[in-house]
C-alpha cells in the first residue's frame, strides 16, 4: 500500500511539475524565438553566388533535458501497445528548439546575421541507466557569418 | 538570392490531446490486455489441474511442512483438528488419494490457509474467535473444499505463469516500475477468480457441514463475527475489486440464502470446543 501511495505521489510530482516547467519553457521559447528571428539558419553548406560573407566561426548550441516521471511512466505503458511515443515528442522538441536558440544566440553575439550548414545531433545519457530517468542531449551546430546581399 | 526563415505554426511536431487521457487510455487498453492473458492462465489451470496427481501437488510443497515443532499442547489440539478435519473429509466426499493434513500456527492471525498439497494451516487468532466446533467445522470444510478443487494449485500454477509472462514482457522493456504497476492490475484482474474460489468453497463446505451434523447451526458465526467487527472498523474498508475475498456481508446473505433454500435447520444446539489450555 505504501508503495502505492509513493508511485502515485512521484506520479503526481511529475505530472504537476514536469507540465509546469513545460509550459513555461514553451513561454520563453516562442519569445526567444521572435528575438532571434534575424539570425537566419539554413542547412545549405555553401553560399549561392553573388552572396558576400564576412568571416566564418563555429557556433554550437546544448540542451540537456531529463523526462519526468510522469512522462517516462506514460512511455513504459506505450512500449507495451506501441503507437507514438506522444509523451517523449514534447520533450524532444523544447530540446531541439532550445538548442537552436542557444546557438542563434551565441551566433548574434558574435555579430553573426547568417547560420550556414546546420546540423543537429541527439545523444540518451542515461541509456543503460535501468529504472533511472532518462535524459537526452540536443547539439546544434553551423558556421556563422555575415552576409551581404548584393543584388 | 534570399535566405529567410518564416515562422512555423506550433503543434507540427507534438501531438495534441491531452497527457492524462492519455494515460487512462493507456491503462484501460492494459487493463484489457491482463484480463485477457489472467483468463486464458486460469482456463488453462483449471483445465490441467485434473491431469495432475495428488501426490505430485504433495511432493512439490512436501518439505515445506516437513519439520513442524510441537508443543504437549499443541499435540492434543493437533490431534483434535485432525480427527475433526478426517470427519469432514468424508462427509466431503474427498477422492480417496486425497489427504489433508493440518497444521498449527501460534499466531494472532484470524486465518485459515489451503496450501498446495493438502495442507491446512489453522492460526491461534481463529480459533479464538470461534465458539463452536461448528462454526470450526464450517471454516475447516471451507478449506476442505479448497483443497478439493485444487484451488491452491490452481493458483500457484496460473501464479508462476503469469509472474513469468509479466517478467518476461517488462524484461524487455527494461522498466521495473512499470513492471510493478502491471503486475498490481493482474493481480486485480485475478482477485475476481479467488473471490469466485470462495464462493464455491462457501457453498462445499455449507453442504459437507449439514452432511456432518445434519444441521446448519452456527456455521455462519465466524461471518457474522468478523461482519461486526468490520462495520466498527472503518480503516479495513477496502473496495471489493481490490479484495482476494468477496465481501462478508455479500458471503453471508448466500450463505443463508442456501439455508432458507433447502430449509436446512439452524436452530439446533451446537457442540462446545474443547478447552486446550
Amino acid at each position: 500500500m505504501s508503495n502505492l501511495v509513493l508511485f502515485l505521489l512521484l506520479l503526481v510530482l511529475g505530472y504537476s511539475f514536469g507540465r509546469y516547467a513545460e509550459q513555461r519553457h514553451y513561454r520563453s521559447i516562442i519569445r526567444r524565438e521572435k528575438e532571434y528571428s534575424d539570425v537566419v539558419l539554413t542547412t545549405v553548406r555553401r553560399p549561392a553566388p553573388g552572396v558576400e560573407l564576412t568571416g566564418s566561426e563555429l557556433v554550437a548550441g546544448s540542451v540537456v533535458i531529463s523526462v519526468d516521471y510522469f512522462k517516462r511512466f506514460l512511455a513504459g505503458l506505450r512500449n507495451l501497445i506501441g503507437g507514438r511515443m506522444t509523451s517523449y515528442e514534447t520533450l524532444l522538441d523544447r530540446g531541439r528548439r532550445e538548442a537552436i536558440l542557444r546557438m542563434k544566440q551565441q551566433a548574434k553575439a558574435r555579430g553573426a546575421n547568417m547560420v550556414f550548414n546546420v546540423k543537429m545531433e541527439t545523444a540518451s545519457i542515461s541509456k543503460d541507466g535501468g529504472s533511472a530517468l532518462g535524459s537526452v542531449e540536443i547539439l546544434a551546430y553551423g558556421t556563422a557569418t555575415t552576409v551581404t546581399i548584393r543584388e | 538570392m534570399r535566405y529567410e526563415n518564416p515562422t512555423v505554426p506550433e503543434g507540427i511536431n507534438t501531438s495534441r490531446g491531452h497527457p492524462l487521457k492519455r494515460l487512462l487510455f493507456l491503462f484501460a487498453a492494459l487493463f484489457f490486455l491482463l484480463v485477457i492473458v489472467v483468463f486464458s492462465l486460469r482456463l488453462m489451470a483449471v483445465w490441467a489441474a485434473p491431469y495432475i496427481p495428488f501426490a505430485y501437488e504433495q511432493r512439490l510443497v512436501g518439505h515445506y511442512f516437513s519439520q513442524d515443532k510441537k508443543s504437549e499442547s499443541h499435540a492434543r489440539l493437533l490431534s483434535y483438528l485432525q480427527w475433526l478435519a478426517q470427519r469432514l473429509t468424508k462427509a466431503a466426499n474427498l477422492p480417496d488419494d486425497m489427504t489433508v493434513t493440518i497444521h498449527y500456527r501460534d499466531e494472532p492471525m484470524v486465518n485459515a490457509v489451503a496450501m498446495p498439497g493438502g495442507h491446512i494451516v489453522i492460526y491461534r487468532g481463529l480459533l479464538e474467535r470461534l465458539d463452536s466446533e461448528n462454526a470450526l467445522a464450517m471454516v475447516m470444510a471451507h478449506e476442505i473444499a479448497h483443497v478439493k478443487r485444487r484451488h491452491p494449485l490452481i493458483n500457484l500454477g496460473s501464479g508462476v505463469v503469469f509472474s513469468l509472462v509479466i517478467a518476461v514482457v517488462t524484461g524487455s522493456t527494461g522498466d521495473a516500475v512499470t513492471g510493478r504497476i502491471i503486475g498490481q492490475l493482474g493481480r486485480i484482474a485475478d482477485l475476481g477468480f479467488s473471490r469466485e474460489q470462495e464462493l464455491q468453497a462457501d457453498f462445499d463446505a455449507l453442504y459437507a457441514v449439514h452432511a456432518l451434523y445434519g444441521h446448519v447451526s452456527g456455521a455462519d458465526d465466524l461471518y457474522s463475527v468478523l461482519l461486526q467487527e468490520a462495520e466498527d472498523d472503518l480503516s479495513s474498508r477496502v473496495p471489493e475489486f481490490m479484495q482476494t475475498h468477496p465481501v462478508l456481508k455479500k458471503r453471508l446473505e448466500r450463505l443463508r440464502g442456501v439455508i432458507r433454500e433447502r430449509n436446512w435447520p439452524d436452530d439446533r444446539p451446537v457442540l462446545m470446543l474443547p478447552d486446550f489450555n
